[in-house]
């Protein structure tokens, strides 16, 4: 991986790698090469995810103490499908694993495969002409869809697929809109924060000096199953305070009245105080906050209470840690269509600068 | 081999194991176990640890888990009469409990049995409803006072039916579910011989698996803290209703689920075994969750790679639930090669 | 009992904010234990040290409320429910914010009874516009219905929150008595039960006790149309054997039942068919634990007018009392 990548270059490449939930082996690759300059060590996790540390000065100095362990945790896996079966005629009945909308699958094209290699496929259902009339406004049916990767009978198929493979959606990455403000593509939920924390990494370990306390970079797997990865890495890490880095669902289209929009796009990173899954730190974010309105920094909070993410898993490990989530606002989530702002990751990205610089300052604390 | 298998599988199922009353059987247990282990852990969360070490220093560690609980009741209220209320524990299927033979296990072991409402007095069209379970009551021959000094709240009621065998190397019976499973792991580690062993093996028949709540697997494998986890628990088995892609084939061997919850390079390692050591073995895709003691047992510590492996078994959750022995015999000879296989994950 | 429980209800402690409700209770707590602290997310946790066993006993401070979501326009002000709120037994009751303000809860008119959830509900503050709003309330305060206490016939007790501030309660009261005894007791008034036992989670994982104990409330079989179930008011502390979250330790389970016994402290069975307790975390933290319930059994639970008895309040008192001192093998 040549370092002349931006965020954003980064995140192309990110958006476009394979990797669904429990095979996140190909992004896990990515990453790894792209941040092993710019830190002190990778550790090995059983989880396949990837944590990243550069080391503090761990200096205290009078009575206020730095905090030792600083964690900033983003999730590399995507929503995907999985093969349960191959028919006679070659088509793949799929399992989905991107919740239950079956009306962002039919037609589309997707990747299906594993770490090394995939193949394309399309969505297939019954064409509109043959479906009775009754059943035209319905949404199709999961056991009624397959996958058609170009061949006709069984053993063709098994030749390039397996049951058990995986799959994803295949979309292109996109810049559009307004001076391209915009970009669309999938997978940008959570490959921005991958990217986020790639370059956050990279301008730390390049600053003048080291930050006052160690800080672990996570990147972790199956967090869209619930069953996150981010689970064992905060156990491994024992963080004092910890930071995910998300994308939320936008609600910000017309139509949708306003205490139901969440966070609207280029308004800066959602911060988040309560999801299904967390009740987030209230001191730790208002002094987020607070941060972010001296150096400048747009963001918002996020107006509704809705889904959930790694947080959940990190707040309650071992003795318990003091949790907040910056989320780049994205509409269209967990289809291949992503929608995201520019500015938002940009103003992400001088967000957690901003917030290491001041956490690992010695003389600062949370209440 | 058959007949001791279903010996095993006998002797495990006659200890009542109700989903929090593991331990009251552990004396039972451990003269049918221990012999095969160096060692028997009790485990505060009610898990059974067996350990059965190769001699080598520090060597990494293997998890078998097969949860030891079955699925049956509490007396949830004793009524005039001598009958008793009860609440379900794990997943009751109450489309199969009118007429149930059951046992109660309070200060004596009572026998009893599930009541049924005569069709004079059904009203036109009940026949097509399953009960619900708080309207059924057991009935038990005595009277309501004496009953009150047998049993109380709380006391656990399983199902009577005993393993029989049917044609073939089929088995019937109670609890299949898992001490099928149980055996399977039990015979697994004895048959390697100390010195072929790459692992350090310990054997959790876990505690609490049918309530949905995996908590005794994961506190043990807290303090155990393996390398790897191999969780073996049954599946559906091919039958009318259940299709081949959401179940394996009674017969076919051991069933490893591909799933996104669990450690895809432990499970194409154990299919390589089986294909290499000639084992007969089958596979079911789990996309999401696997339902079994795995997913979270995945998530325990800094996280422990892991694979599923089941028997397949028809009639699950039933007091008949039917096994093929060649199944179980052909799951413990993969974690017989398991445990040899030093290379089983690194 | 009553004069501490009253002073518990005059400190609001929505889920995620009971950080007032745990200085204070960390205060009153000071004299009995050797060290008090609070954890990451809040949870209060009192040890004595001690030469037998390690008992953990939790009740949680926290109570069901709301979190403020959006400030509209006109100065209504918009909400999420925090923990299992009954919409219907919430409309039109006066609630009362962290920083002391009132409200009005209200569903927005026209909304039928049977559709009432969250996203129909507004609070009217008395705020003419956004801007008067946000200059009172900020977005992420909490609320919950107001709180108090009132008697009636007999021993009987009714008011919010009780769940689970009778818990507290009885731990605070017995604190001075349980703490002189030889176990090793940690006290832990918890946080964030209501939305899914998280903080005794991380208080048992901190704690790592040989035996958990939650004092918690529980529901009663004994009230008009209720479903079948064994527990009634006035029949005493109520031993947990089962809710919807954990199959409780049957071994401990069976030790405080014959305390109870021996005692002569009123006592019942208890099975849960609905409903969790920080039993479930207790006994599933780290490596876990021996864990059981001690619950106070409690009619109309999460509405505004929770009503108890104190004679169950004071047996669950006596039996928290007998298990500090108790011998376990």
């Amino acid at each position: 991986m040549k370092n002349n990548w931006t965020t954003l270059s980064l995140l192309e490449q990110l958006s476009c790698t394979f990797a669904p939930s429990g095979c996140e082996g190909a992004v896990a690759e990515l990453i790894r090469s792209v941040i092993a300059p710019y830190c002190d060590e990778i550790l090995p996790d059983p989880m396949c995810g990837v944590i990243a540390r550069i080391r503090g000065t761990g200096k205290e100095s009078g009575e206020t103490i730095a905090p030792r362990r600083l964690m900033l945790s983003c999730h590399m896996d995507e929503v995907g499908f999985m093969v349960r079966s191959i028919t006679d005629a070659g088509l793949l009945k799929i399992s989905s694993m991107c919740g239950s909308d079956t009306r962002v699958l039919a037609g589309r094209r997707v990747w299906i495969g594993d770490e090394l290699r995939q193949v394309r496929g399309v969505f297939g259902v019954k064409p509109l002409h043959l479906v009775k009339s009754d059943d035209r406004g319905r949404a199709v049916d999961m056991d009624d869809m397959y996958v058609d990767i170009g061949v006709s009978i069984r053993e063709e198929a098994e030749k390039s697929v397996h049951v058990g493979d995986f799959g994803t959606f295949e979309s292109d990455y996109v810049v559009f809109g307004q001076n391209g403000r915009y970009i669309k593509g999938k997978a940008l939920d959570d490959r921005l924060g991958c990217a986020v924390l790639c370059s956050v990494m990279r301008q730390v370990y390049q600053g003048d000096a080291r930050p006052g306390c160690d800080l672990y970079f996570a990147f972790t797997c199956r967090e869209e199953l619930g069953i996150s990865g981010a689970r064992t890495a905060a156990h491994k890490i024992d963080p004092d305070y910890a930071i995910v880095f998300e994308a939320t669902a936008a609600g910000d289209i017309a139509g949708t009245k306003p205490y139901k929009q969440v966070a609207r796009l280029g308004e800066g990173g959602a911060i988040s105080l309560m999801d299904r899954s967390t009740i987030y730190d209230r001191p730790f974010i208002d002094w987020i906050l607070e941060t972010a309105r001296e150096r400048e920094i747009p963001c918002q909070i996020k107006q509704y209470v809705s889904g959930g993410n790694d947080a959940g898993h990190i707040h309650k490990s071992r003795a318990g840690v003091r949790c907040a989530a910056i989320s780049a606002p994205a509409r269209y989530i967990h289809t291949a269509s992503n929608v995201v702002a520019k500015s938002d990751i940009e103003a992400i990205e001088e967000l957690a600068l901003a917030v290491i610089d001041r956490l690992c300052s010695s003389d600062e604390r949370v209440k | 081999m058959h007949s001791d298998i279903k010996k095993l599988i006998g002797s495990l199922v006659s200890i009542m194991s109700v989903s929090g009353q593991e331990e009251r059987g552990r004396d039972a247990l451990l003269s049918l176990v221990s012999p095969y282990f160096d060692e028997y852990i009790p485990d505060p969360s009610g898990t059974h640890v067996f350990v059965k070490r190769c001699g080598k220093e520090d060597a990494p560690k293997l998890l078998l888990d097969a949860h030891f609980d079955e699925i049956g009741m509490l007396v949830s209220d004793i009524t005039e009469g001598g009958f008793l209320r009860v609440v379900p524990v794990g997943g009751l299927d109450r489309r199969i409990l009118p007429a149930a033979e059951v046992l109660i296990y309070g200060k004596e072991t009572l026998y009893g049995v599930i009541g049924a409402v005569p069709p004079h007095l059904q009203k036109a069209g009940d026949h097509k409803t399953a009960p619900e379970i708080g309207d059924l009551l057991i009935d038990t021959g005595y009277d309501a006072d004496v009953l009150h000094t047998l049993v109380d709240i709380g006391t656990p009621v399983g199902f009577y039916e005993k393993t029989a065998s049917l044609l073939g190397s089929r088995i019937c019976g109670r609890s299949m579910d898992n001490k099928a499973c149980c055996a399977a792991a039990i015979l697994g580690a004895s048959i390697v011989p100390k010195e072929e062993m790459a692992w350090d093996v310990y054997v959790t028949l876990s505690a609490r698996e049918e309530a949905g709540l995996s908590s005794g697997c994961s506190a043990a494998a807290y303090r155990i803290c393996p390398d790897a986890a191999i969780v073996t628990d049954v599946t559906f088995a091919v039958a009318p209703g259940v299709g081949a892609d959401e179940s394996g084939k009674m017969g076919g061997g051991p069933v490893l689920s591909l799933s996104a919850v669990t450690d895809r390079r432990l499970t194409r390692r154990l299919l390589d075994l089986c294909e290499k050591k000639d084992i007969p073995c089958q596979t079911c895709v789990d996309a999401c969750d696997t339902g079994t003691n795995a997913t979270m047992l995945s998530l325990v510590g800094e996280g422990i790679p892991t694979a599923v492996v089941s028997v397949p078994i028809t009639s699950m959750h039933t007091y008949n639930e039917t096994a093929d022995i060649v199944d179980i015999e052909n799951t413990a000879a993969l974690f017989a090669a398991a445990i040899r296989d030093g290379g089983l994950y690194q | 009992m009553r004069n501490i429980l009253r002073q518990l209800l005059k400190i609001p402690s929505v889920s995620g904010r009971e950080r007032r409700l745990g200085e204070y209770i960390a205060g009153e707590m000071q004299s009995y234990f050797d060290t008090i602290k609070t954890d990451a997310l809040g949870n209060v946790i009192c040890h004595k040290k001690g030469a037998g066993k390690k008992l953990l006993f939790c009740a949680h401070m926290d109570e069901i409320g709301f979190i403020i979501t959006f400030i509209e326009e006109d100065g209504f002000l918009r909400c999420a429910p925090v923990g299992g709120i009954d919409w219907n037994a919430a409309a039109y009751s006066r609630v009362v914010f962290e920083n002391g303000r009132s409200g009005v809860l209200i569903p927005e008119d026209g909304v039928k009874p049977e559709d009432y959830k969250g996203d129909t509900f507004v609070v009217d503050i008395g705020a003419k516009s956004r801007a008067e709003a946000a200059r009172l309330i900020k977005i992420g305060d909490c609320f919950a219905l107001e709180g108090g206490l009132f008697s009636l016939a007999g021993s009987r007790i009714c008011g919010r929150p009780l769940d689970d501030k009778l818990g507290c309660a009885v731990l605070m009261s017995a604190a001075k008595e349980a703490a002189s005894f030889q176990n090793d007791i940690t006290f832990v008034f918890s946080v964030q039960e209501e939305v899914g036992l998280r903080g005794a989670r991380t208080a048992a994982f901190d704690v790592v006790p040989d035996f958990g104990i939650a004092v918690d409330v529980t529901l009663t079989g004994d009230t008009k149309g209720a479903k079948p179930m064994a527990v009634s008011l006035g029949k005493g502390a109520a031993i947990k054997l089962k809710d919807k979250s954990v199959i409780c330790d049957a071994y401990l389970t069976e030790k405080i039942a014959s305390l109870a016994r021996e005692r002569g402290i009123p006592h019942q069975k208890e099975i849960l068919t609905v409903g969790g307790s920080d039993t479930a975390a207790l006994q599933l933290a780290g490596a876990g634990c021996r864990a059981s319930c001690v619950s106070i059994p409690l009619r109309y639970c999460h509405s505004g007018v929770e009503t108890a008895d104190m004679k169950d309040v004071q047996a669950a008192r006596d039996l928290v009392c007998a298990l500090a001192q108790a011998d376990f093998a």
